[in-house]
């Protein structure tokens, strides 16, 4: 694992493992079952591995398309960039795993489509974000200096996109996953409750279905901590991925 | 001598920026003032009588739907959006009267809240406790924080002003400065910070309903109605509330966004 993305986790750690920590050994004093801590600790992995490959696919997508939308707007790329951009805010996570869940009850399988459903926000989030960034990148103000210059020093455009300007539209992506973090952990969430997987977001829900406070706050504290790691894994990636970090690394070609 | 009035050729005028974010939160408006007028006429949409939603068809059964959200939402984001600039201007009140580190830790505290997961907070409440208003002040609790975070950001840029410093630089009293200077140009900034509370409580607001936990089916909410159809596997049922209620999120959206794109601009 790269040296940023493990220097974040450790730095994340009292935010995002200590009440992941808390809400298990809660649970296990206060929850009316008995086996409430396993089952929560068992829900917490269910709902990491929800969350964490939507995010980590629907970020690369969005990214990928937002940016192309800078450098060919009119291609199709470019439009599916446009368009992702776009539709944002028309698109939260939770309406996205209610469709997911009509179409579940229609015969088609639960795994692809609620995976699907939870990587769309990540990746109008993305698309958003990289879209100007890439601009910015390819434009001629000072943040498209380096672009410039390795235009410069004649490396061909392929070469140019993807090592020079494609980091400098990543990084602000990375820094804004935030939003996206808490959109896919909503979504999972209601994706948990309607389709009755076993993730901690249904404990959660069918905790205060039954009007138990001791059941559903301990769940709710580790969902906060989940969400703080998925926060730091994408803080740590900007990190590693960002060209102001590492601007001192001579170029080793492509 | 006329061609010596006209500009050198070398310094062509600035081109007029576009106005994109102000044409963005006007349709975000017209759509969100259009969908209150369906919302509050759909009584009238099923033979002038029906006024209740089980017996009327999908789409006045939506619209119906619409009122309580719509309403709900309108509530929730105005307590919001006061708690959110009420703790900035408590941040930077504890910033003039206990040092700037107060003041930052009260704003961190916000900025700490904003990166968790607040919309769980809602269906919690809905499970936990009864009443709506009580609903409605959590709800509007999981706004404030994020709308605190940006409040104070241009309350900070504010008191950086030039015009300020050369107002007490004149011997203008504190009173006159914050009557004549502070409070004038802070309104729209904070009323700004403010609006963003709309989207965010609309969202949370149909999450917990979406999952029986929100409102009281009394009430009658798009999430709601979107959650049954989804349980059910009804695709005539799901498509009109999920519209709407995607309708509405972008429209509240919109707006937030062209009143922090015009304040940004000023």
């Amino acid at each position: 694992m790269p040296r940023p993305v493990i220097r974040r986790l450790i730095d994340a750690m009292p935010t995002a493992v200590l009440p992941m920590a808390a809400g298990v050994g809660l649970s296990a004093l206060v929850a009316p079952q008995p086996d409430a801590a396993m089952a929560l600790l068992r829900g917490l992995v269910v709902t990491l591995l929800l969350t964490l490959p939507s995010l980590a696919v629907g970020t690369a997508l969005g990214t990928l398309a937002g940016s192309w939308a800078a450098v060919a707007p009119r291609s199709a790329g470019g439009l599916i960039g446009r368009l992702l951009a776009g539709a944002g805010p028309l698109l939260p996570g939770f309406l996205l795993a209610a469709v997911a869940a009509l179409a579940v009850r229609a015969g088609a399988s639960a795994a692809p489509l609620g995976w699907t459903a939870l990587s769309i926000p990540a990746a109008c989030q993305a698309a958003r974000l990289a879209r100007p960034a890439m601009d910015r990148a390819l434009g001629a103000g000072p943040e498209g200096g380096a672009v410039r210059m390795a235009r410069g020093l004649g490396l061909d455009e392929r070469t140019v996109l993807r090592h020079h300007a494609l980091p400098q539209a990543v990084a602000p992506v990375m820094g804004g996953l935030r939003a996206a973090v808490l959109a896919a952990m909503v979504g999972a969430v209601a994706l948990e409750s309607l389709l009755d997987l076993p993730g901690a977001g249904a404990l959660m829900v069918d905790s205060a279905r039954a009007g138990s406070a001791a059941g559903a706050v301990p769940v709710l504290v580790a969902l906060g901590g989940l969400t703080a790691l998925l926060n730091a894994l994408g803080l740590g990636v900007r990190d590693w991925i960002d060209p102001a970090n590492h601007s001192s690394t001579p170029y080793d070609g492509p | 001598m006329a061609e010596y009035d006209q500009p050198p050729l070398s310094h062509p005028l600035p081109p007029e920026p576009p106005r994109a974010g102000f044409a963005r939160g006007l349709s975000g408006a017209a759509v969100l003032a259009a969908l209150a007028l369906a919302c509050a006429a759909a009584p009238l949409m099923a033979d002038g009588s029906a006024v209740h939603r089980l017996d009327a068809d999908p789409v006045a059964a939506a619209l119906l739907d619409g009122r309580g959200s719509l309403s709900f939402a309108l509530l929730a984001a105005v307590l919001g959006g006061g708690l959110g600039i009420g703790w900035a201007l408590l941040a930077g009140l504890l910033g003039t009267l206990a040092g700037s580190r107060a003041e930052r830790r009260t704003i961190a505290a916000a900025h700490r809240m904003a990166g968790w997961p607040l919309a769980l907070l809602v269906p919690l409440a809905g499970g936990l406790v009864g009443p709506v208003w009580l609903l409605a002040l959590v709800t509007a609790l999981t706004a404030a924080p994020a709308v605190a975070a940006l409040a104070h950001a241009e309350l900070s840029t504010l008191m950086r002003a030039e015009f300020l410093t050369a107002a007490r630089a004149a011997g203008l009293p504190e009173g006159e400065v914050l009557r004549r200077h502070l409070i004038p140009n802070l309104t729209r900034p904070l009323l700004a910070a403010g609006v963003l509370a709309l989207p965010r409580v609309l969202a949370a607001e149909s999450f917990a309903s979406l999952l029986g936990l929100g409102l009281p089916p009394a009430l009658g909410s798009w999430g709601a109605s979107v959650g049954l159809a989804a349980r059910l596997g009804d695709p005539v049922a799901f498509a009109p509330p999920a519209l709407l209620l995607a309708l509405a999120l972008w429209a509240a959206c919109a707006i937030a966004d062209g009143v922090q794109a015009g304040q940004r601009k000023s």
